[in-house]
Parts: structure tokens; sequence; C-alpha cells
């Protein structure tokens, strides 16, 4: 029997001690550093890191593109770790710094100290942290913000130039017909990486973006929409940058079949009659037969061709196209499934007496939830948008109402997001509906607006969707 | 030391570094990882930038056209544009690489990789900058010029931005802000509780945050379908074989569907999944026989990626039996047989493994035979066990053409060649037959002389007699093995009949000068048996008075089973 610990026991090994760091860290922001909590966690922190610190002589735990990694490894999250993953690396942004390193020789006190210094770190520039430490008399703990990722050449991709360069790919492709021209592909894993990247920066960053809807170009902004919010959900269930790579990929390609489908059919602005639907629901095969073109079996392929195929298949297998030998869906399929419902559903359409809310769209799901989508999925997605998700009009307490811009941070509850005020006292102010004054939040849900029945609104404030030369003129 | 003298230093040293990298790069285009030669090269590489990054910081590249500059100074350049790492590296869209310190052997290793296969990413849609981002690569930074992320096309970025702001700054316009607040307004209906239906069925109760509240088994669930998403391959062929039972109308989509499910045979033969092949082969076999996919389409999915290699590994999983491995691989390539014809005959010919050419010859022999037009060219091979197998086949189509292929195989030089054209012929009841067969009763060996005389007393006339009798009253006829007598007065008594009786009866009578040997006159007697009329038994009845013991029990034998074959007893 061999004594080497198996790499599925050194993995939960290290996914213990980031576990064991973030509840160190969120402990001693409120407990002293004699109190027992603190010492109980220190402690538990100081068996993590023990068997690292003895076999290796230090633990070096990094944060590189939203990843933890543990001495070089990198320590994969899972749904029910996300909460506390999430948090050591919104830490480790704040504190501007890509690693903290524990070295062997650390006492218990040490660690307790540094836990101490951390903790009331707040906001700090890159180098101030450990100009703490080492000011603290903690010798034995460094930060490391010589920073992968941060240095000083990174290119500069923002979530707009990402969003538009999607918007630009989506408007390509749509005026191609049937196939795709030879670097189109190769195009689109580039645009797609920038959507995972700005993701995996900042979960949410695209989000607001994703209900700037205009039904004349919905094809184009639908595909980029659907991209985001399926890699939003693959993100929230722990997936790697590679995969997220290839769900976004899949996500945006997945209506390629629309391209083959009749344009008038595509275009009809009303409700499609029995004949019209026969020929709509060939995109998914269409789509299938398009991607295929490419011949060729890597996994990134393989799953954009499967996403395709799958996405108007239900979770029960019904749905379409129908099929005979298939057990269940794929995750990916799964995932953008609900990415494109929910895209669908709050794009308002001039033929519909009553565009959903993005609300009623959140609900819509739920009441689907395990025979037309993933139960898991589904309540993920709530963690992920909240029940009101950016895009839904509210009316609030004290005669305000706005839109929401940003869903709860992880952890908050799910039903008090971020909303930019459009009515009452401070129109364009953020406010966020988690705030409380005196154990009483500030503001409450009152009910959900529908404004003339566009169902969603742009989450986006204008003023963020400037040109460079625009904002130097500003 | 100056800060001049530790700046050179430092710059040599990247340099070397340089130096290195080029060559592990240069040694993993040549050579698969596993080469000592590339491990060496790697190995070098990393063993002389970890002291510099840990000495000196971080390492920060500028990439152009031709060179690697370090500090605005060159510190690599290659004679050769296409096989430099600094074009490879600005080609791509690289302008800047930095290496951190904390790298390790895992990490330059893919990167070295990225860069010695980037000239056959674009083959499949990829490139250098999608390869580094899959990797992910902690340690190893770099600034890109992204064409494709509006580097060079502000404008159109501008444009697209313009667009969107326009949309947003249009559809908030509609909120007519200034309203007072929570309802009154048409403009803010409240569309959250009330469920009036008149929404595609979407409107209906509002949420609470308990609806979304993940349960364990929720988390269980959501971390077995991450797990669950390793097998792309198995999830990708069952959509094909989906795909593969909507009928297209279309030849061109026929042939995408075949190429992409050939991707995943070959995957599934080299895996020797046997699990996966059946799959595919069931369903294939039902598509085609449902007439869901045209005729032909098993064989483009089967036909070019089933090697003789590959099905040698899966004939030789057969009679290895774990978990009966072997008798399903038996049984997948008995279905495949017919969309593998061409590659089973290769083997046949090809494999020096003789237990892979039995199989294949199995195979080929089973129920519907092999069409003739493939075994024609393998009846000119130059080896004989070819062109006998080939013969063993072919026998099975019953082509009334056949007789005239085997014709210049009766003067094949190896006998066993001659054997199987001899009972090939055997099985085709015709006059082309019986005539060949005639001719190979002079044939040189014996054996095939036998086998001749047999088949030819089934199937020759008496037309054939002359034959048969010019080679019994040959002068070295009665030397011969008693087996080739005995056939020879056979054929010549079944063809003959009556007519026979007068030389029959000459040959088994004792003569007082120049009896005949003894085997002769056995077959003689039994021979008459064979003529099965009246006058035949007479003579047999003579025969079984005779004084000598054995031509006496002959004789009884043959009269029995005369009469025996008279009363249909025996045939």
């Amino acid at each position: 029997m061999s004594l080497e610990p198996s790499a599925g026991s050194v993995v939960k090994e290290r996914q213990s001690l980031v576990m064991s760091l973030a509840s160190a860290l969120r402990t001693a922001a409120y407990y002293a550093a004699g109190n027992a909590v603190m010492q109980e966690t220190c402690s538990a922190l100081g068996s993590a890191l023990g068997p690292l610190l003895e076999g290796e002589g230090y633990v070096r735990v990094g944060v590189h593109s939203h990843t933890v990694y543990v001495n070089n490894s990198r320590v994969p999250f899972t749904v029910s770790t996300y909460g506390r993953f999430n948090y050591l690396v919104q830490q480790f942004e704040a504190w501007s710094i890509s690693g903290l390193v524990f070295h062997s020789g650390m006492t218990q006190q040490e660690l307790m100290d540094a836990l101490g210094i951390l903790a009331a770190a707040g906001q700090v520039e890159a180098g101030e942290l450990a100009n703490a430490l080492r000011d603290g008399g903690v010798e034995h703990v460094t930060a490391d913000f010589t920073v992968p990722g941060q240095g000083r050449h990174s290119a500069v991709v923002t979530p707009i130039v990402a969003y538009t360069a999607a918007m630009q790919l989506g408007a390509d492709l749509g005026e191609g017909t049937g196939g795709f021209q030879a670097g189109t592909i190769r195009r689109a894993r580039h645009v797609t990486q920038a959507v995972v990247d700005q993701i995996l920066r900042d979960p949410t960053s695209l989000l607001a973006l994703t209900t700037v809807k205009d039904f004349d170009r919905y094809l184009v902004l639908h595909s980029t929409n659907v991209a985001v919010l399926a890699t939003l959900l693959g993100q929230r269930l722990g997936l790697d940058k590679a995969r997220l790579g290839e769900l976004c990929l899949a996500g945006f390609l997945h209506d390629a079949g629309k391209l083959g489908v009749d344009p008038d059919v595509l275009h009809k602005p009303g409700a499609l009659d029995p004949k019209e639907w026969e020929e709509m629901r060939r995109h998914p095969v269409l789509a299938a037969y398009t991607l295929l073109g490419n011949q060729r079996l890597n996994s990134s392929d393989m799953r954009t061709v499967v996403v395709a195929f799958e996405h108007h298949l239900n979770y029960d297998l019904s749905g379409y196209p129908t099929v005979e030998l298939k057990s269940k869906m794929t995750l990916f399929g799964s995932i953008v499934a609900i990415a494109d419902c929910f895209d669908a559903l709050t794009t308002a359409r001039v033929y519909r007496k009553v565009n959903p809310t993005p609300a009623e769209a959140v609900a819509h799901l739920v009441r689907h939830r395990g025979t037309q989508f993933d139960p898991t999925l589904v309540k993920l997605f709530i963690d992920v948008m909240g029940i009101y998700p950016p895009g839904t009009v509210l009316a609030l307490t004290g005669r305000e109402a706005g839109v929401v811009c940003r869903p709860p941070v992880a952890g908050s509850p799910v039903d008090r997001p971020k909303v930019r005020l459009v009515v009452g006292r401070e129109p364009g102010k953020v406010v966020d509906l988690t705030e409380q004054v005196n154990g009483e939040h500030v503001r409450n849900v009152v009910a959900v607006l529908n404004p003339a029945n566009r169902g969603q609104m742009p989450a986006v404030d204008p003023a963020s969707l400037v040109t460079d030369a625009k904002a130097d003129e500003l | 030391m100056s800060s001049a003298s530790t700046r050179a230093s430092e710059r040599e040293s990247v340099r070397r570094i340089c130096g290195r990298l080029h060559q592990a790069y240069r040694g993993l285009r040549l050579y698969p990882s596993d080469h000592p030669t590339a491990r060496h090269t790697l190995t070098d590489f990393f063993e002389v930038l970890t002291p510099h990054l840990e000495e000196y910081g971080p390492i920060v590249l500028r990439v152009t056209e031709d060179e690697l500059l370090f500090e605005d100074e060159g510190v690599y350049t290659h004679a050769e544009p296409r096989g430099s790492l600094a074009f490879l590296l600005f080609r791509d869209g690289m302008r800047f690489l930095t290496l951190h310190p904390g790298i390790d052997e895992r990490e330059t290793e893919a990167f070295v990789d990225c860069v010695a296969h980037a000239d056959q990413l674009a083959a499949i849609e990829y490139d250098l900058l999608t390869a580094l981002w899959e990797q992910d690569l902690q340690h190893i930074e770099y600034e890109v010029v992204d064409p494709f992320l509006g580097a060079g096309g502000e404008e159109l970025r501008d444009t697209a931005l313009n667009d969107l702001r326009e949309t947003v700054v249009r559809r908030l316009s509609e909120l007519s802000p200034g309203v007072g607040g929570g309802g009154g307004s048409a403009a803010w209906d409240s569309g959250g509780s009330g469920g009036s239906g008149e929404s595609d069925g979407v409107r209906g109760e509002a949420l609470t945050a308990e609806s979304a509240a993940l349960t364990q088994a929720d988390l269980d669930r959501s971390e077995w379908a991450v797990e669950g998403l390793a097998d792309t391959l198995g999830d990708f062929c069952v959509v094909l074989l989906e795909i593969g039972g909507i009928p297209s109308g279309d030849p061109k989509a026929d042939a995408t569907l075949a190429g992409s499910l050939a991707l995943v045979v070959e995957r599934y033969l080299d895996e020797l999944n046997v699990d996966g092949l059946e799959l595919v082969v069931d369903r294939v076999a039902a598509l085609e026989a449902g007439g869901r996919r045209p005729p032909e389409f098993a064989a483009q999915v089967f036909g070019n990626v089933a090697t003789t290699d590959r099905l040698a590994r899966l004939i030789a999983l057969v009679g290895q039996s774990p978990l009966g491995q072997g008798d399903r691989a038996e049984a997948l390539l008995g279905k495949m047989r017919d969309w593998i014809l061409p590659t089973l005959l290769e083997m046949l010919a090809e494999s020096s493994d003789k237990s892979v050419r039995k199989t294949a010859l199995v195979l080929l022999d089973s129920e519907g035979g092999v069409p003739l037009v493939h075994l024609w060219p393998l009846m000119e091979d130059s080896r004989w066990y070819v062109v006998r197998n080939a013969v063993g086949l072919a026998t099975r189509s019953g082509d009334p053409a056949l007789p005239d292929h085997l014709e210049p195989l009766l003067k094949h030089p190896d006998a066993r060649v001659r054997r199987e054209v001899i009972r090939s012929l055997d099985t085709t009841d015709s006059q082309r037959s019986a005539g060949l067969l005639a001719r190979a009763l002079a044939d040189s060996d014996v054996s095939v002389r036998v086998l001749a005389a047999h088949a030819l007393s089934r199937h020759g006339s008496r037309s054939h007699v002359g034959a048969v009798r010019a080679q019994i009253e040959s002068r070295d006829f009665q030397t011969r093995p008693s087996e080739e007598i005995a056939a020879f007065l056979a054929a010549y008594a079944v063809l003959g009949a009556d007519a026979t009786l007068e030389m029959l009866n000459k040959l088994w009578r004792r003569r007082l000068l120049g009896t005949k040997p003894l085997p002769l006159r056995l077959g003689a007697i039994q021979a008459l048996g064979l003529v099965g009329s009246p006058s035949a038994r007479e003579a047999l009845e003579q025969a079984a008075k005779s004084g000598e013991a054995q031509i006496r029990r002959a004789a009884a034998r043959a009269l029995a089973e005369s009469r025996a074959r008279t009363r249909g007893e025996i045939a």
C-alpha cells in the first residue's frame, strides 16, 4: 500500500487550509487577539499550515485570476466553499497583494499578530501591508506584492472593451451565411477569453451590460449576454479558467444555427405559426453542423457542438430536438439553457402583451425547475443574480424607485441588491439595500415595477459608456 | 560591485536564459516531451532561470519581430525568422513577456511547450495566446496587441460604445424620470405580483429568498456535475449519434457528420473503448438499416479510421476476456465487418501475426462473404498464403465468374494454393469447373490430384471419363499411393458406370502372370461398389467368393454398401 497521500486528499487538505485562513481572517475582524474564539481559530489555521511548513519550509497562499493557489498548486473551490474563497480573493485585492507567505519558525503568537494586522488593514496600496507586518514585528508572515497579473505591462481590457468586442463579433457573424470563415473561431476564442477575464476579475462587472437590450439587435446582443450569464453561473460552480473559456465560447455560439434559418421566420416580428416553428426548431441541429465543419476533436469544440444541440432541450429531455439516446443533459447545456431562457424572456417583444420583468423571469425558471431546468443550477443562478436581477425596476420605501444595477454580493441576502435611484430625492445615487441603521434596513422593496411594459431596463450607468476621446472632452 | 556592472551581469544572465529558452524550444519542437534531449533542455532552462529570478527579480522582455530586448538592449536574436522565438511571440501579438520569481518547472515546461507547438495551432483555430491563456500560468505574464479586442480598431469600438450608450439613454428615457414614486403612473405599472397571465405564462407569484436556498443535496449535486465534465468525448459522441437520427437529406451534411463520428471512433479505437465503440456501431447500423442515413454512411464512419494497427489491437483483446471484453470485442468486429472489409483484407495479407490473420479470415469468411472485386488483386499476390486465403474467401461468393479467375492458379507454384483452388472448384457445380478439375488430375502434386479426382467424381460427367482413364492407364499409376489409386478408380466408376466394368474386373482379378498390386485390386473392388448396377453387383458377388481373404472381405463390404446405397440407406 502506498504511503503517499492521494492527489484527492492533497487537494482536500489545501482546500481546508484556504478555508481556515479565510475563517481566521474573518474572525480576526471581530475578535481581539486574546479572545478564546480567536485563539481557537488561530490554532486551527496553525494546524492546517503545519504539515506543509514542515515539508516545504513555507506556505504561499496566492491569488491569480480569481483562483487561489497554495504553493503554486491551484486549489479548486466548490459551490460550498465559494463564499470563503471569494472572501479571501476580495481581501487580497483590497490589500493589493498577490500572496501571503507563511515561513517555518512562525509562532502561534506571531500568526495571531499577523491576522490582527491583516484584519485591520482595510483598503491599502501595494507594499503598505508588507510594511505593516514588518512594523508589527511579524517576521514569518510576509505579503507578496510583486504581483503576477498586475505587472506594469498588463494589457488594458476593460469590461466595456470585452463586451463591445463580443458585440462586434456577434454582428459580424450575423452577416455571414451558414458556415464560419477561417479565423472566426480563433477570434471568438480571444473575445470570449476577454469576457472570462473580466468575470474572473469581477464576477458581476459585465452583468449590467447584459441589460442593454435592444430588440433590433437581439441576436447580436443575445449571444454575448448568454455567454456572460453562462460564464457567471459556471464561475459560481467553481469551474477553472480553461473550462470557463469553453463555456463562454459555447454560450456565445449556441445560436449559430440561426444563420441557417429562413430569415423571414427568424426576423418575423409576431408569433410563429406551426410551419415556421418547424423551421425555427432546426436551428440547434443546424448549429451543430456548422460547428462540426471544423472536424477536430478538442474539448472546447466538442462542448460547443454539444451546447448548440442541447440548448432547447429540457432538463427532463423534452423540448427539441427529439432525443433517443441521451439519458441526461450535460452541465454546460443545462447552464446555457438557463442563460438563454433568461435573456430571451427579459428582452421586450413588441407582440407580447406584457413583457416579464427580470424578477418574473427568475420566477419562471423556479417554476419550471426539475422539468425544464436543472433545479440546482436555478438556485445557483438566483444566488448569482439575486431574486431581483440587474435591470429590475423596484419601488422602494420612502417614495423612491430605481433600477437594480448590481446583484447582492456573495453571502448577502438574495433579495437585497444595489439599486441606482431614478425616482426620489437622490436620482443617480447607487444605494445598497443591505444598508442598515440601528438594526433596521434603510430601504425595503415595495414592489417590482414594469414601466412602459419593457420588462427589464438598462442597469448600466450611461456615463460609464463613454469613449476615451469623449472622456477627455468631459 | 558598481551598479553598472551589476546591470551588465544581469543582462548577461538574461541573455544566457534566452539562449537556454531557445534550446528548450528547439528541443520540444524536435522531440516528444518525454525524450531525454527535450527533458535535458527544459531542465537547463529552468536551472538557469530560477537563480536569476531569485537574485534580480522579474525579467521583463520586450518582444519585437526579430529580437527580445531587456532594458532596451537585445538579448536574443536568431538568423532564421521562422525558427526565431521572438518572431513566434511577436507574430501572435505578444509585445512584452514577464517571468516572475516563484515560477516552477511545470510552468516553464507548459510555456515552452505552447511556444514550440505554436505553428501547429493555427490549423485548429488556436494560437499561442489562446494556448497560454488556457494554461493560466501564474508566474508568466504577457502584454499583447490583440486586434480582436479592438487594438487598432478604436473607431469601430467607439461606434459600438456610442450605440450602446444611445440605447441605454433612449430606454432609460422611457422611465419618465420625475414621475412620483411608487405607482399611480402608467409608466410605473407594478408587475411583481398579481399574475395577469398575459405574458406568455411567465408571470406568477413573487419569489422569496427561501426558494433559492441551497441544500446539502444541491451542493453535492453541483460538485458531482463538475466532476462529470470529464467525459466530453462521450457527451459529444451521443450528440453526434442523436443528430444522426435526424435525417438531413444533404450529402454534405452526411459527410460532415460521418467525418466527425470517424474522429470519435478513431479515439475510441485508440483507447480500446469497447463501450463507446458498441454504442457507435449499434446506432450507426440501426440508422443505416432504418434508412435514416444513406448506404455507405457506416463505411464512411469506420472505413478510414479502422486501420490495420488499430484493428490488430482490438483483435488482440479477443481471447483475453477481462469482464467479457474479449467476447464483446469479437462481437464488435463481427458487426463492423462489412464496413472495414478492405482493412481486414489488408490485415489478412500484411499482418505478421498469424493469430491476427486467422481472426481476420474468420471475420471475412463469415456470412455474406467478400465481394470478389476486393479479392482479385490478392490472388496475384506473391505470398502463397495470401492467395490461398483469397481463394478460400472467394469460394463463398458463389460468383459464376470464379472458375475463370481460378484457372491461372492451377499453375501456381505452391501446391497449397492449388489444393485450395480444387476445394473451391469442388463447391461450384459447373461444366467449367469440372473441366478444370479434369485438368488438375495431371497435377504434379499427389494431394492435388486426389482432391481433384474426388471433386470430379462429384461434378464431372461421362465426357471426363477419358481424362480419368488416361491417368489410370498411365505407366506409373500402379505405383502411386493407395489413396490416389482409390480416388481415381472411384471417379472412373462413378463417371463411367457400367462402361467401366470390364476394366475394373480386369484390375481386381488374379492372373497367372502379372497380377496387379493389391492396392489397385482393392481399389477396383471398391470402385465396382460405386457403379451400383446389377452387373457391378454380380462382379462383386464373384469377388466375394475369391480365395483371397482380403479380396473377399473388400468385396463383401463393397457389396453391402452398394445394396445399402440402392436402398437409400447411405449416400
